[in-house]
């Protein structure tokens, strides 16, 4: 950069540290831009962020007064110590068969377009009492949810404390609740991430070829995208399976069999693997992309090209997929990881430019902060903010220059690029 | 800014000298209309508070494409030919390169940038196809001197001649299509109204709820705005032959319209919603209905 600056990616309460080691050069810095790391937690404005409302949604998901027998919470299947998922195939249902999918993971679910391998919920709230309904999950009505939660006196407290303009126990504050929760559960940081970050010696050299082969020769990167190692989109795999997926939710015939990418984030420790658990390696994985893809016309276009992979490919691809389990030290981040902003403690927060985004699009800091953006780009931007507390105006921002923006007084703030019109940012400073 | 005349470039072999935003029917009489060198038709307007700079419309930068991001969001171009967004895009690089000037005579380089950007990033990609159909000399490095001057924030005298060099071209770009149809209303008001269109969009993105908060959305509107009244406004004779009432009807509008940015750099409040803007565009739009 110029002048340097210290790339900071953090948690919301795990900031990574700074580089060490040997610097990336150049080229890998600028692919592995697209793969950084977000600051901060987005929460929607339709139910903002409160610590309180946090810890109401923390208690609920623990809570087995949500099933109809009292027997089964949130956590019974999203297990903190199983990543949030619950480490096996399928999960027995309530009359003792088999469910139909594989558990997801809770995790970074604050970055999700649409919920349940088949997409079928619009937001984390619709999705919370899904499970609580379903007769071979929870099993519990909303009313009998709300009856059993009103009769915990423990209970009116938490809900005035979150949401003290309307501090009824109902459907929606439990599920804005267990949402809110939900989205304070961020994956650790990985070593992939402190690569990212800028420490060369983060990963191996065979995670590094694994990347390579990731991004280039195998195209996983197509589906597996961004930070989060997802598309957020739904395509058929090639599973031999008769659940028509994403295809019986919109009825698209050819969307049949199609299910939500996966993050890969963590993915070495949450086998068994696919939408319905069916493949228990990361080694298996791969040998379906190469040898076990059903064919029929709703494949996607997107399949990785995994044909003509040698072995070491396939082994250092795996290698590269280990890269992305959370370091021992961060692991557990999940829980404590709860703030709107991962930059309370920190003088500057840092996002990047980078194909005519910002990295964020919604960040919170606090009065006094600065914000750094980073140009990352190949391509000059102009950062603009037109607003009764601050007036600024970068100039001709080239590539590879960072601007710092001052925020001294709370309030909204609408930050833009001059040139690139789309490129908008809203800095939220409390 | 009165006092500190803009040349800009009108669509249709002429150009508008102008400056800063104003009306347009109350200083018509004032209007020098003369010859302008090998360029055609100037109008001097002395403008009493501000006096706004025509240029030839642009279509919406919303329809463009390029880098901007911006393609196929807007519709603000949709039913024109392909000459006539090929005119509307040349209309508005003039309309950046109006408020770009006058901003940067004031002072503010770091406030016009965008405006010689632009015309690169998003504008010329999309007269590719025309330029190369029709055998137009490409003009991008003189876009490019002309950006690269304002990076370095040379005197405003060298950007203003840099500029002429520019407006050059597109008038070499514009002569492409025969005179006679470019002065004809069936082809030219659409344009106007496409220009128009874009002026809507742009306005409505200088928002975040009530009140402005992004300039150059808000200056990109004006500048095309302007120009959209300069095609009127040199059209207005054929207008007024085909029918005089609903020409100046038009004009009235087009007037009423320009009063929506009181200056180049606006303030917080705006003098018009959004709403109320795509509302004048309507009636603009309608009042076009009888004169094509």
């Amino acid at each position: 950069m110029r002048p340097l600056a210290v790339l900071i990616l953090l948690t919301a309460l795990a900031p990574l540290p700074a580089s060490a080691g040997k610097p990336l050069d150049r080229a890998t810095a600028s692919v592995l831009a697209d793969f950084v790391r977000p600051t901060t937690v987005p929460y929607p404005d339709s139910n903002p962020y409160s610590k309180a409302k946090v810890e109401l949604g923390r208690k609920l998901f623990f809570d087995t007064a949500l099933s109809g027998d009292g027997t089964r919470s949130c956590a019974t299947c999203h297990a903190p110590v199983s990543g949030w998922q619950d480490g096996v195939a399928r999960h027995q249902a309530l009359d003792g068969t088999m469910l139909g999918r594989r558990t997801p993971s809770a995790q970074d679910g604050a970055w999700g377009e649409l919920f349940f391998w088949d997409g079928r919920a619009a937001s984390l709230e619709e999705q919370a009492l899904g499970p609580v309904q379903s007769v071979l999950e929870m099993n519990q009505t909303l009313d009998g949810m709300v009856r059993t939660l009103e009769a915990k006196p423990e209970y009116s407290g938490l809900f005035a404390g979150a949401f003290p303009e309307n501090p009824k126990i109902t459907p929606d504050t439990v599920a804005k609740a267990i949402a809110t929760f939900e989205r304070s559960l961020v994956s650790g940081i990985t070593p992939f991430d402190r690569w990212v970050a800028g420490d060369d010696k983060a990963i191996s050299r065979e995670a590094k070829r694994g990347f390579d082969v990731f991004t280039g020769q195998a195209g996983c990167v197509s589906c597996h995208s961004g930070w989060q190692f997802t598309d957020h989109a739904f395509h058929d795999i090639g599973l031999p399976s008769d659940d028509l997926g994403r295809g019986a939710i919109i009825k698209v015939p050819e969307l049949n069999h199609a299910f939500k990418t996966p993050t890969l984030r963590n993915v070495a420790d949450r086998a068994p693997y696919m939408h319905d658990g069916s493949i228990d390696t990361l080694e298996g994985v791969v040998e379906h992309y190469r040898s076990g893809i059903v064919q029929r016309p709703t494949l996607s276009p997107d399949l990785p090209r995994i044909d003509a992979l040698s072995d070491r490919d396939i082994k250092d691809l795996v290698a590269f997929l280990h890269s992305l389990s959370p370091d021992p030290a961060t692991a557990a981040d999940s829980l404590t990881a709860s703030a709107p902003s991962a930059t309370d403690a920190s003088d500057t927060l840092t996002i990047v430019q980078k194909n005519k985004q910002f990295s964020e699009r919604h960040v919170h800091i606090s009065a006094g902060q600065a914000l750094t953006i980073e140009n990352h780009d190949t391509r000059a931007h102009n950062i603009q903010v037109f607003s009764e507390n601050l007036e600024f105006n970068s100039g001709y921002q080239e590539p590879g220059e960072h601007v710092s923006l001052p925020f001294t007084q709370a309030g909204t703030y609408h930050v833009f690029c001059g040139i690139h019109p789309k490129m908008k940012l809203q800095v939220d400073v409390k | 800014m009165a006092g500190s005349k803009v040349k800009i470039w009108v669509g249709l072999g002429a150009y508008v000298l102008a400056s800063g935003a104003g009306t347009a029917l109350a200083q018509t009489s004032d209007a020098d209309y003369s010859l302008h060198g090998k360029h055609g038709v100037q109008m001097a307007q002395a403008a009493t508070h501000g006096g706004h700079g025509g240029e030839g419309g642009e279509g919406g930068e919303g329809g463009e494409g390029g880098e901007g991001g911006e393609a196929g969001e807007s519709q603000a171009l949709a039913g024109l030919s392909k000459e006539q967004a090929y005119l509307a895009n040349i209309s508005m690089i003039r309309g950046h390169l109006n408020v770009g000037n006058e901003l940067y005579a004031a002072g503010k380089t770091n406030d016009a940038l965008p405006h010689f950007l632009h015309p690169v990033e998003e504008l010329y990609g999309e007269l590719k196809e025309v330029m190369d159909e029709k055998k137009v000399p490409a003009f991008k490095s003189d876009l490019d001197k002309l950006s690269g001057m304002v990076k370095r924030k040379v005197p405003a005298q060298q950007v203003q001649e840099q500029t002429e060099v520019v407006l050059t071209r597109l008038t070499e770009a514009t002569s492409v299509i025969p005179a006679n149809t470019l002065s004809d209303p069936a082809f030219a008001l659409p344009v106007v109204v496409g220009v128009l269109r874009t002026v809507t969009d742009e306005y409505t993105e200088a928002f975040e709820g009530d009140t402005i908060a992004n300039p150059v959305e808000y200056q990109d509107s004006l500048g095309f705005a302007r120009v959209a009244n300069a095609m009127v406004e040199l059209m207005t004779p054929a207008l007024t032959t085909k029918d005089a009432d609903a020409a100046n009807q038009l004009r009235e509008q087009m007037n009423t319209l320009l009063t929506t940015w009181p200056a180049v750099t606006p303030a917080k409040k705006a003098v018009r919603s959004a709403s109320e803007v795509s509302a004048l565009v309507s009636r603009i739009e309608f009042a076009t209905a009888r004169l094509r």
